[in-house]
């Protein structure tokens, strides 16, 4: 080479590189200019909702997925991204081509495009390429979006040249794109060569859009090959979409499709426009508001929960229950119902906040899709009804969705929505929705779902119709199987059941804590018994808590515990017999009873309310029947155990008799003598007896009823009963030639009318008949506020005492006004003529007002139906009334 | 003389200087040096691995299991989160730590790099050129200055590093742009440029951090919100920040003051406004006392203001705000401690906040404990069983999470004595 040459050389080089600096530069262009101006304004409006307002809501919410929702709501917008660059794709099924043979790809290829272009194309070997182009050009579209049209000698040279000096194209270029096949006018082809990187960002991004896929291997496939598929099958799996795998046979004659998996498959002479041609019809993939709307309705449906939870905790509160307590009760009460309620309005507000945020975002969303419509309005005339699969997955979850939130009417928009795109399996929509909105199933349609193939929707909507269907919970298990994501309280459920069958404990439990907090309360008593298996046979009715418990118990004990913090009322419960097992943690054994009691736990109310009892008794004892005063206490328990008594269909003895002591000691015989009658222990019959002997309070004496009794007790081998049944023998005798003047008995107690509310429990039992009559409940204000007014004034020793003679008179009144014919008529009047006004009075904190009204009320009630007052007690209804 | 003599001047001088440039002058030793800037390896170090999981534990898992405390914990959350900057960038450029990082900030025009220069080089000494100025956005990368014997040059692209010379340097960020339009801010994430002209007191000082800023449009695009969050994101390690603003334009712009008030609150702040040489020292005063009572109103902590003229390298008005605040630059590197003694101080407040959470809901508990234990009335009881289960799920919760925050601690405790920075 001479010097002339060299220097020839040189300047060519110069001038090739100053050509590809040139090419390199426009390639690298950032300019974007050939973009669709009202495309960008819509999305830029999108980002700027999104990126200065949701954003730092969500991040200051309580929202604990705030970071997921951030990403999801890109991923939504971000998905539309390659309609900016390729609008050409609106409204066409994506088809993906990956060649994994370099021999046969252009055969092909040259079903899809035009022969040139086919040439051009397998010119490239390192990025995707869309056939979208309307022109014969070849387009390049760089890292940063733009397009750039290039010439042949550009394009080849940026497949070769620029390599010789070390650049990787890939790494600056997203794809080429290229002229589509006129036949193939709904297809959006995107051919994959063999050395794509998949790890690119646009790469990666592709692929997660196609549609449908199309692999074409050698007949014999190489462990490379075998990474690549399952490379894609994995997306494809992710994504939805359906792959179709090809190959030239061994004579290269022909194509063939087969299977890729266990059974291997072969379809020969396979026509590939036929085979394209399945592919070839309009596809509606605008639809993300609808992506939005179901993140939108999620966020709500975290808000209802919250709020839902806060507000059964106020609902507790009423207004009444605060001012009917006293002391320090009153207080704690005032403030958590403070703290409540500032929590409420808290959630209430934020709630707001990042919902009309949110419904701004949508608001952009439903823009940017409707840009999307024009453009696909534009090019299908006809209503595009095919939708792509993830929408459809979309809706589906949307309605269902709804459903549960109770928003059946906004679901019925999405059933229209499914209706107009004909999906199968709508009249199970339907069902859904005329089970919500309480239309009625028919039989049929019944029939019709209990026979299709099970599939996640199928599951999910047999699942919600489960009553319609008559399914076990076997059933429901089986079907939950198949639903990757439990939503619904039923569904977490079902996949706890499953779970514990399978002896996942762990999943079992989160499950059945989910089931639990979305409301389904039998998944408390089942975490339970998930607990107890933990226990290995302990039996924790032996534990003895202290601190030398073995690891076992202490294992144990840790897990009710945590149960015991759901309000688990069977954790509550076992804990408060554990810790009963030791004195010095009767409080708090004390304490998980009254947990346990609150949530409904029989055993616990009625252990709690024993204890009640003993120390009513132990008074009792201690102080004579005679100087017995809590009759408010006593009138409680008896509340209390009537109420356990009807929970055990009134089979229980041991808190019959119970029952008829307490009346006993509030002297309301008649009731004592019911109670006690229905029993069949010693007591009992020793009570009945000895209030037909000596003729206590209200039971007339009977000697021939004291006799059965005193008998009964006896023979069973009540201590006292044996001389008791001698007095009366004696008696009896000495009595037989006298008259006979204790005959009357029954009809007396037959003669009090009860009035079988408990109400008298309360102690205001004129007040208590009057409600009766209106209709009140026993828990209604004007009782609760009588009764607060009663506790309030004990203190002072007059009115204490009046109340005293109250509770004596009272339900003689009430007897005397039962048996008018009128009664009715009497209760209305005193409502209208004195308890009403009082109440007024006493809601003012006029107390004394309402204490004239209320003991002239007495009074004039007392000579009406000519009861006597103690002696002393005129003079202090003076004093009060001063 | 007139105008016609100052036009031919100038782009002359500058002509001669791009025609010298021997990237420009062969272009295929050109298309080399961005063969080995595009097409660097991305390759992930034991040390990215190690900081991405710090950063995963300090900005992810901690701040998720802090926000169930208050406004207290999340304050120190956000010293976390700096935290973890400082720790990406540290152990991409060992050379920064127990350094002062000076980060500058301003939009896209302000002459952030003229002030380097200025600042560093000595004004109106034009030889003394340490960064390229009159950048383009799609040319401007952020850059480390440091003090050292002699000019090296790095520039960071992924994790490779590719060593330039001053005229490759001057290439990239300037002249290949002016010819070819080819801008590679987005293949390079930082330059690091070592220079001798640093003055004595600052060399081991200090570092500075200039970045590009960024150009507020009035819409918001897609794209401006991204440089936005950029812009925010380069200058989450710095521990001192320096505010350009262009002073011919007169105060503080809208997009100026937002941006200051997203920064870290207990970053000190100098704001600058620079070309006073173009404007009369009245209009200068007016301005300052304007940027002064604009950061009042906005309750944004700023050490000082300074008006200065990058052209003549001096400062106006009220003296000697510049050099103070450099001065303190240093002081602070003097005191600063390494990374794993300050996230301690930080860990160990947010273990107090925990503390006081838990004790705070236990002693509530323990009162509404007494009160179900009184209360007789039913119905009473039900509603105070149901608080005391609220606030007996949130301490458990608390609990839960403090457990939680222990593990992560730990964790990360572990991973930064391996970085060992």
């Amino acid at each position: 080479m001479n010097n002339n040459e060299h220097a020839q050389n040189i300047e060519n080089e110069r001038i090739s590189a100053e050509q590809n600096m040139e090419l390199l530069s426009k390639l690298l262009n950032s300019n974007k200019s050939g973009k669709n101006n009202e495309f960008e304004a819509a999305k830029n409006g999108f980002y700027a909702v999104l990126e200065k307002d949701f954003k730092e809501k969500l991040r200051k919410s309580i929202l604990s997925i705030h970071n997921d929702v951030y990403y999801n709501i890109k991923e939504i917008i971000d998905d539309l991204e390659i309609f900016s660059c390729f609008p050409a794709l609106i409204g066409k099924t994506l088809v993906g081509i990956f060649s994994l043979d370099h021999e046969n790809i252009g055969d092909f290829l040259s079903y899809a495009t035009d022969q040139p272009t086919v040439q051009k194309i397998l010119l490239n070997t390192s990025l995707p390429c869309l056939l979208c182009n309307e022109t014969d050009d070849v387009r390049v579209t760089n890292d940063v979006e733009n397009q750039i049209s290039l010439t042949e000698k550009e394009y080849s040279d940026t497949n070769n040249a620029l390599f010789q000096y070390g650049i990787d194209i890939r790494k600056i270029l997203n794809s080429y794109s290229f002229k589509s096949a006129p036949s193939l006018n709904h297809i959006g082809m995107a051919y994959f060569p063999q050395n794509i990187q998949f790890d690119s960002p646009f790469t990666k991004y592709l692929i997660n859009k196609l549609d449908h896929i199309i692999i074409i291997t050698p007949q014999t496939i190489t462990n490379e090959d075998q990474e690549i598929i399952n490379k894609i099958k994995s997306v494809s799996e992710k994504q939805n979409s359906s792959i179709t795998f090809l190959r030239k046979t061994s004579d290269k004659n022909s194509w063939e499709q087969f299977t890729y998996d266990q059974s291997p498959d072969t379809v020969s002479n396979i026509n590939i426009l036929e085979l394209l041609s399945d592919f070839n019809h309009p596809l509606d993939n605008t639809n993300i508001s609808a992506q939005l709307e179901l993140i939108y309705y999620k966020i709500i449906r975290f808000y209802e929960h919250k709020l839902n939870k806060n507000k059964n905790n106020l609902k507790l509160l009423t207004k009444d229950n605060v001012f009917n307590s006293s002391g320090e009760t009153r207080k704690t009460l005032e403030n958590i119902s403070a703290a409540l309620n500032e929590r409420q309005s808290q959630i209430n507000a934020e709630k707001g906040d990042i919902m009309q945020s949110c419904g701004n975002l949508l608001e952009k969303a439903k823009i940017y899709e409707d840009q999307l419509k024009v453009i696909l309005y534009g090019m299908n005339p006809e209503p595009v009804t095919r939708i792509s699969r993830s929408t459809q997955k979309c809706w589906s979850d949307l309605f269902l969705l709804l459903i549960d939130l109770n928003l059946p009417n906004k679901a019925k928009e999405y059933f229209s929505k499914l209706q107009t795109h004909d999906q199968p399996y709508l009249y199970i929509y339907r069902m859904i929705l005329n089970d919500k909105t309480h239309l009625g199933i028919s039989t049929s349609e019944i029939c019709r779902l209990s026979q299709e193939k099970d599939n996640e929707f199928i599951a999910q909507a047999e699942i919600r119709l489960k009553e319609h269907l008559k399914l076990t919970e076997n059933d429901c298990i089986n079907l939950v199987r198949i639903i990757s994501e439990p939503q619904t309280a039923d569904e977490f459920y079902y996949r706890a059941y499953l779970e514990h069958t399978n002896n996942n404990n762990v999943e079992a439990e989160k499950y059945y804590r989910y089931a639990l907090h979305s409301g389904k309360q039998e998944a408390g008593l089942c975490l339970y018994k998930l607990a107890e298996s933990h226990f290995q046979g302990i039996d924790i009715r032996s534990i003895t808590p202290g601190d030398n418990e073995p690891e076992q118990v202490k294992d144990a004990i840790k897990a009710l515990k945590s149960l015991s913090d759901e309000m688990i009322p069977e954790a509550n419960f076992a804990l408060g017999i554990i810790y009963q097992r030791n004195d010095e943690f009767s409080d708090l054994s004390n304490l998980y009873f009254k947990l346990a009691a609150t949530q409904g736990h029989i055993e616990s109310i009625k252990i709690l309310t024993q204890k009640e009892y003993n120390k009513i008794k132990s008074n009792v004892n201690k102080f004579g029947i005679d100087n017995f005063k809590d009759y408010s206490d006593a009138s409680k328990c008896i509340r209390i155990f009537e109420y356990v008594l009807s929970k055990e269909n009134n089979n229980d003895d041991d808190i019959k008799e119970k029952i008829g002591n307490l009346y006993h000691f509030i002297k309301d015989d008649i009731r004592a003598l019911e109670y006690w009658k229905q029993c069949t222990t010693k007591t009992a019959y020793y009570g009945c007896g000895m209030l037909y002997f000596i003729g206590q309070g209200s039971v007339e004496r009977n000697l021939t009823e004291a006799k059965k009794y005193l008998k009964l007790a006896k023979s069973m081998g009540h201590e006292k009963a044996g001389k008791k049944y001698q007095e009366l023998l004696e008696e009896i005798k000495s009595n037989k030639n006298h008259t006979n003047n204790s005959i009357k008995t029954d009809n007396y107690s037959s003669r009090i009318v009860k009035f079988n509310d408990k109400t008298e429990s309360g102690g205001c039992f004129i007040t208590s008949a009057v409600c009766k009559t209106l209709n009140k409940p026993d828990d209604c204000d004007e009782l609760m506020t009588f009764r607060a007014y009663r506790d309030k004034q004990k203190n002072n020793h007059d009115i204490a005492s009046l109340i005293e003679e109250y509770y004596r008179i009272a339900p003689q009144i009430v007897a005397k006004i039962d048996q008018e014919a009128n009664a009715e008529n009497i209760y209305r009047e005193l409502w209208e003529n004195d308890i009403s006004k009082a109440y007024i009075y006493i809601k003012k904190g006029d107390f004394k007002t309402a204490n004239s009204i209320y003991i002239n009320m007495t009074v004039n009630l007392c000579h009406k139906y000519q009861i006597d007052f103690h002696p002393g007690i005129l003079e202090k209804i003076q004093n009060v009334l001063n | 003389m007139g105008l016609w003599d100052i036009e031919e001047d100038e782009p002359d001088e500058e002509v001669d200087k791009k025609e010298d440039n021997p990237y420009l002058k062969d272009p295929v030793k050109g298309l080399k040096l961005l063969g080995r800037i595009i097409s660097a390896h991305h390759t992930c170090t034991r040390g990215d691995e190690i900081a991405s999981q710090i950063n995963t534990i300090l900005d992810n898992n901690i701040t998720k299991i802090v926000s169930c405390l208050g406004k207290e914990a999340r304050n120190e959350c956000q010293k976390l989160a700096k935290l973890s900057s400082q720790i990406s960038e540290y152990q991409k450029f060992r050379l920064l730590s127990r350094k002062t990082i000076i980060g500058l900030g301003g939009q896209f025009s302000a002459g952030k790099s003229c002030f380097i220069n200025s600042c560093l080089g000595g004004g109106e000494d034009s030889n003394k050129i340490i960064l390229p100025e009159n950048q383009n956005p799609t040319t401007s990368i952020p850059t480390y200055i440091v003090g050292g014997s002699e000019e090296i040059i790095y520039a960071y692209c992924g994790n490779e590093m590719v060593a330039l010379d001053h005229d490759a340097l001057q290439a990239m960020t300037h002249i290949f742009f002016e010819e070819y339009q080819i801008g590679l801010s987005r293949f390079i994430s930082n330059i690091v440029v070592h220079t001798p002209y640093m003055p004595e007191y600052l060399t081991d000082k200090v570092v500075f951090l200039d970045t590009p800023g960024y150009n507020k449009s009035d819409i918001d695009t897609q794209e401006s919100l991204r440089d936005e969050v950029l812009a925010r994101e380069q200058l989450k390690a710095v521990d001192f920040l320096i505010w350009l603003i262009d002073i011919t334009n007169g105060t503080l712009h809208e997009h100026d003051v937002e941006f200051l008030k997203k920064i870290q609150t207990d970053t000190p702040v100098l704001i600058v406004a620079n070309k006073a040489d173009k404007v009369s020292e009245s209009k200068q005063q007016e301005i300052l006392s304007c940027i002064k009572e604009t950061m009042k109103n906005k309750k944004i902590n700023v050490e000082g203001i300074a008006a200065y003229s990058s052209y003549e390298g001096k400062e106006y008005s009220n003296g000697d705000q510049i050099n103070k605040f450099l001065k303190k630059a240093v002081d602070y590197a003097v005191r600063k401690i390494n990374i794993l003694q300050e996230s301690e101080t930080i860990i160990r407040n947010i273990e107090e906040i925990f503390k006081s959470a838990i004790s705070e809901r236990s002693e509530k508990q323990k009162s509404l404990e007494n009160d179900i234990k009184t209360t007789k009335d039913i119905h009473a009881m039900k509603s105070i069983t149901s608080y005391y289960n609220l606030i007996r799920n949130e301490t458990e919760k608390i609990v839960r999470k403090e457990k939680l925050f222990e593990d992560n601690v730990s964790e990360l405790k572990k991973q930064i004595a391996e970085i060992n920075l």
